[in-house]
């Protein structure tokens, strides 16, 4: 990830960076204000002043988007990697699970329980310490991790121990479950550690007309949607209607073919189509088609998010809804979006998807959906109208071949 | 043995913490180059002001900046400047410039506590070097309740209204501008225009002899006052340069394309789909002997428009037939001049030519403060890089963080009697670019009318007035100096005739003191009694006076003045009001006893 000279921040982002390193911070703003860039920046302002200092988020992919360029120098993990080595350096065991749950397969941390041991115990280990703590999208982590936070730092500074410090950043509109926390849950959570609240407002990735599109998906929370500064050339969010899944690759190919050198992201709500949409993309588009299917032993090497290239400007990234939060894309491409039913959820639930995957382009957007899917009905009627005026509707035909009208 | 007893002054620039890392981003892109070289370091090319003060800052004053934001403090960078003593006195241990001072003049960055440099350091950016300036920590500085006069003043800096020498005004006036400076971008003309040629200078087709042709292009359009449109001239050389075998036709759409992209500049937000069908219905109404066909121009757009909605494949851009319509195209495609480089490798293959024409238009819809340092830093044509510097952006130069031509580059712009000049370019030894500016018309007109009625006028390099001396049979003699009075604010050009006849202290001698009159009025007051100020104003209510008395700060004199339109002057008014003034100075003079002018 390459960040921005001192000259590009704005006088907002500059004074949050000019914070002591020393006191507790919680940063909230809008999608493309800068948090990431404020979370790396801060964490590495804090280990060149010899602080210990970590930086964890939500995602894999997130995490190896954030390693890469000046981002290297930061030791980046996911929560339930940090947690696992943390909980492990205080001497007590193993992090405890909750069960699995039809919903949720994988076996979340028992966050109740660690706060429960960690009450029992007299004196908490030093090593628990963990200096300075950056945790970017913090809205995906639930309130109770916080209050975890909060009772080590409580117990540690009655142990006169150096107090330990974290950087939050985050944003409720961006959440993709409502097991996140909204703003408020952060600073009930952190009572005692009682961070410093600053708000960024102005959204520096997307162009007027994505930023307006977008907000169509906001379900109003505090953060607020921001409002763009860019006065970049923007053309109108698109909707088009396909008939099947190749007429969306012939568009992608298309758009790839004519920007070469744009970052391209693909958004799909299944690995199945992820897979399927890479098998059809990489024999047309070649080494520039990458995809992420997430961690685990059965993923193919290529297919995991740690082989993710985002420093290459040219890269089409397919990834599934789970893992975008914090990237940013030249153009986004959202096909087969009745997959995307909003019954399958509250229709929040829906809107944050398609609030955090809008707001991922930076100048040009595409959502794809078929007309003849019985499914597209729950899917089309949480979109904007015709008559909006945000987004263009496309029927998707081809107005024929070029080679007819050369001039 | 006591150490011996220095009365050596010291002078530091007063910055925030934050000022001073932007201020440091600058700097980096000067290293290894030298900022070009003008008559005065202290010139008044930037419109803002820099707070310098002697021997240091009292502690309200550290408080005062301290205490405006979370982990604020104040930095001191000490100036290895010479002369700055004139701007100060006894009775002024501070001063507000409007000057810029190149960075390479500062000796050392002083902050107050070895915390608050540490915190400093370890905040790293990619165009911060903290290394350039010796950072020290020296805390007596931010506490020097000593220096003259400046705790005297204290409670007026922070507390008085509005004030050109208050320091809350002055600080508020600094960070507005610098709220300004985020907006600049696209907003721009000037900006535009160059964005637009430093982009064409690195995209230009190879074996096109680029200073010659282009150099004297940007000399004759320096772009000032209105003159903010790019001229037919340049129009011209421009296409003959990337498409001299399409002149009429492609003269033409350029014009167009042109024309829809610099007023698509202060838009916020426009649509390529739009810029494009604007550029064909000005294409449209071109005139009948360039036979442009029309039927083409509508083919070309709506195919441009399929490709730009992502409806239609866009097919490779030779250098061959409708270069300026392929061009427009690649613009409103990649719309960054990066981009548009990188159109020659890919699969559109686009031409040369076709790619300096959209890298000419992408960059005037980018602007230069826009562009990558890549663009920006294009070494092998230092001389332009300097060129546009020295005409469009210096006062911009802090904001861009634009790189300067290396060091054997300067510039120099000598003036002649009769106030033309000569602007030379040099690199090494050697004259790459040498030009006569003439003086302006008004001087020209007034020093031909003066030969006429045998009153020689010549120029004053030191005022850069235009001046005549008339003799008295007596022996006596005066000078009359006459100014150009040319601005926005005036309808019509004007002239202001000037006969000095006492000095001013030496602190009120330079033009850039000007708007600090009330250090004039103190300093004054010590010779200047109210008896006498009195008997000026009277003086001039005279019905035989047509003058007035004034101050002019560029001579530090004080002057009889008198003001006239140029359009209605007639040669014996120019002859009455130059004998009018210098027999009123004379007047006064003579009442002091003295003959100095």
């Amino acid at each position: 990830m390459k960040l921005p000279k001192a000259t590009e921040l704005d006088s907002d982002q500059q004074s949050i960076l000019d914070a002591p390193l020393t006191s507790n911070l919680f940063v909230s703003g809008p999608p493309g204000c800068g948090k990431t860039v404020i979370a790396l920046y801060r964490a590495l302002a804090a280990k060149n002043s010899n602080q210990q200092c970590q930086m964890i988020m939500y995602t894999n992919v997130l995490t190896r988007y954030t390693s890469g360029g000046e981002g290297q120098a930061i030791p980046t993990s996911t929560m339930n990697s940090w947690l696992t080595k943390w909980w492990k350096s205080g001497k007590m065991g193993v992090v405890p699970k909750l069960e699995s749950t039809p919903n949720s397969p994988y076996k979340k941390p028992d966050f109740q329980t660690m706060q429960v041991y960690m009450f029992k115990e007299r004196v908490i280990s030093s090593a628990m310490n963990w200096g300075h703590l950056v945790i970017d999208e913090g809205q995906d982590f639930p309130p109770i991790f916080y209050n975890l936070l909060n009772t080590v730092t409580h117990r540690l500074t009655e142990q006169d121990e150096e107090p330990p410090v974290m950087t939050i950043l985050a944003d409720e509109n961006q959440r993709i479950t409502t097991e996140n926390s909204t703003l408020e849950d952060i600073r009930n959570a952190l009572k005692y550690s009682n961070p410093s609240h600053r708000k960024l407002h102005k959204n520096y990735r997307n162009t007027k007309r994505i930023a307006q599109f977008t907000n169509h998906f906001s379900v109003g929370l505090e953060t607020g949607t921001g409002s763009p500064v860019s006065t970049r050339d923007g053309e109108m969010p698109r909707i088009v209607t396909t008939n099947k899944l190749n007429d969306s690759v012939q568009r992608i190919v298309r758009y790839a073919n004519n920007h070469p050198d744009h970052q391209i992201g693909i958004f799909v709500i299944t690995q199945k189509l992820c897979k399927s949409l890479y098998n059809r993309l990489e024999p047309k588009l070649g080494g520039r088609v990458q995809a992420s299917l997430g961690g685990g032993w059965r993923v193919e090497d290529k297919f995991k998010p740690e082989n993710l290239d985002f420093d290459s400007g040219d890269k089409i990234t397919i990834l599934c809804f789970a893992s975008i939060k914090g990237l940013e894309f030249d153009a986004v491409f959202l096909p087969e979006l009745h997959h995307l039913n909003p019954d399958m959820g509250s229709e929040d639930e829906f809107k944050m998807k398609m609030f955090v995957a809008c707001s991922r382009a930076r100048e040009f957007l595409e959502l794809h959906y078929q007309h003849d899917d019985p499914k597209t009905q729950s899917a089309s009627r949480w979109l904007p109208s015709r008559e909006s005026g945000i987004a263009q509707w496309d029927s998707g035909e081809s107005p024929g071949s070029s080679k007819t009208r050369q001039f | 043995m006591k150490p011996k007893k220095t009365t050596e002054k010291r002078y530091f620039i007063v910055l925030n913490r934050n000022l001073f890392l932007r201020s440091l981003a600058a700097f980096k892109a000067l290293t290894g180059s030298s900022y070009p070289s003008f008559a005065d370091p202290l010139t008044t090319a930037a419109n803002d002001k820099l707070l310098i003060v002697r021997d240091g800052i009292p502690s309200t004053w550290t408080e005062c900046i301290s205490s405006s934001r979370e982990n604020e403090f104040p930095v001191l960078l000490e100036l290895d400047l010479v002369g700055l003593e004139s701007y100060f006195d006894d009775s002024n241990a501070w001063s507000l410039l409007p000057c810029s001072i190149p960075l390479t003049q500062i000796k050392t960055a002083f902050f107050p506590e070895k915390e608050q440099i540490n915190d400093f350091i370890s905040r790293s950016y990619e165009d911060v070097t903290t290394d350039i300036i010796p950072i020290k920590r020296d805390s007596h500085l931010f506490r020097s309740e000593a220096t003259s006069l400046v705790s005297k003043k204290e409670s007026d800096l922070f507390t008085s209204k509005k004030n050109p020498n208050n320091l809350a005004d002055s600080i508020a006036e600094i960070k507005e501008k610098e709220i300004a400076c985020e907006n600049l971008i696209n907003n721009n003309q000037d900006d535009a225009v160059a964005g637009g040629i430093c982009c064409l200078l690195q995209m230009l087709p190879e074996g096109v002899t680029w200073h010659h042709e282009i150099l004297p292009i940007i000399a004759n359009d320096p772009l000032e006052g209105e003159s903010n449109k790019i001229s037919k001239d340049v129009l011209n050389c421009f296409v003959n340069l990337v498409a001299p075998e399409h002149a009429a036709t492609t003269k033409h759409q350029i014009r167009c394309a042109i024309e829809v992209f610099m007023a698509n500049i202060s838009k916020e937000g426009w649509q390529s789909t739009q810029v494009l069908t604007d550029i064909a219905t000005k294409m449209s109404h071109s005139p009948s002997e360039l036979a442009i066909d029309n039927s083409m121009i509508q083919n070309w757009m709506e195919l441009s428009v399929d490709i730009l909605e992502n409806r239609a494949d866009c097919e490779p851009l030779p250098d061959e037939g409708e270069v300026a319509l392929r061009a427009i195209l690649l613009a409103c495609l990649r719309k960054k001049p990066e981009a548009v480089t990188s159109a020659t490798n890919s699969y559109l293959r686009a031409g040369k030519t076709v790619t300096a024409i959209a890298g000419f238009l992408c960059g005037l819809s980018s602007g230069m403060a826009n562009l990558s340092k890549e663009i920006k830093l294009f070494n092998s044509r230092p001389e332009m890089a300097a060129l546009i510097v020295r005409n469009l952006l210096l006062p911009k130069l802090w904001e861009s963080g634009l790189s300067i031509p290396n060091k054997t580059i300067s510039i120099s712009n000598e003036l002649n009697d009769d106030l033309s000049s000569l602007l030379q370019i040099t690199k090494g030894k050697t004259v790459i670019y040498s030009k006569n500016i003439p003086a302006r018309a008004v001087y020209q007109q007034l020093v031909a009318m003066g030969r006429q009625m045998d009153l020689p006028l010549f120029g004053d390099k030191e005022s850069g007035y235009l001046k005549f001396t008339h003799e008295w049979k007596s022996g006596r003699k005066q000078s009359v100096y006459i100014k150009s009075l040319h601005s926005k604010e005036h309808r019509e050009d004007m002239v202001r005739f000037i006969s000095p006849f006492e000095k001013l202290p030496e602190t009120c001698k330079k033009s850039d003191l000007n708007g600090l009159f009330s250090s004039v009025s103190k300093s004054r007051a010590k010779t200047i009694n109210r008896e006498r100020l009195i008997k000026y104003l009277f003086w001039q209510s005279q019905e035989d006076k047509h003058c007035r008395i004034s101050i002019d700060a560029q001579l530090g004199c004080l002057c009889v003045i008198v003001d006239q339109i140029v359009s209605t002057m007639d040669r014996e008014e120019l002859s009455s009001h130059l004998m009018h003034v210098a027999e009123m100075a004379d007047q006064l003079e003579e009442d002091l006893g003295t003959d100095l002018f």
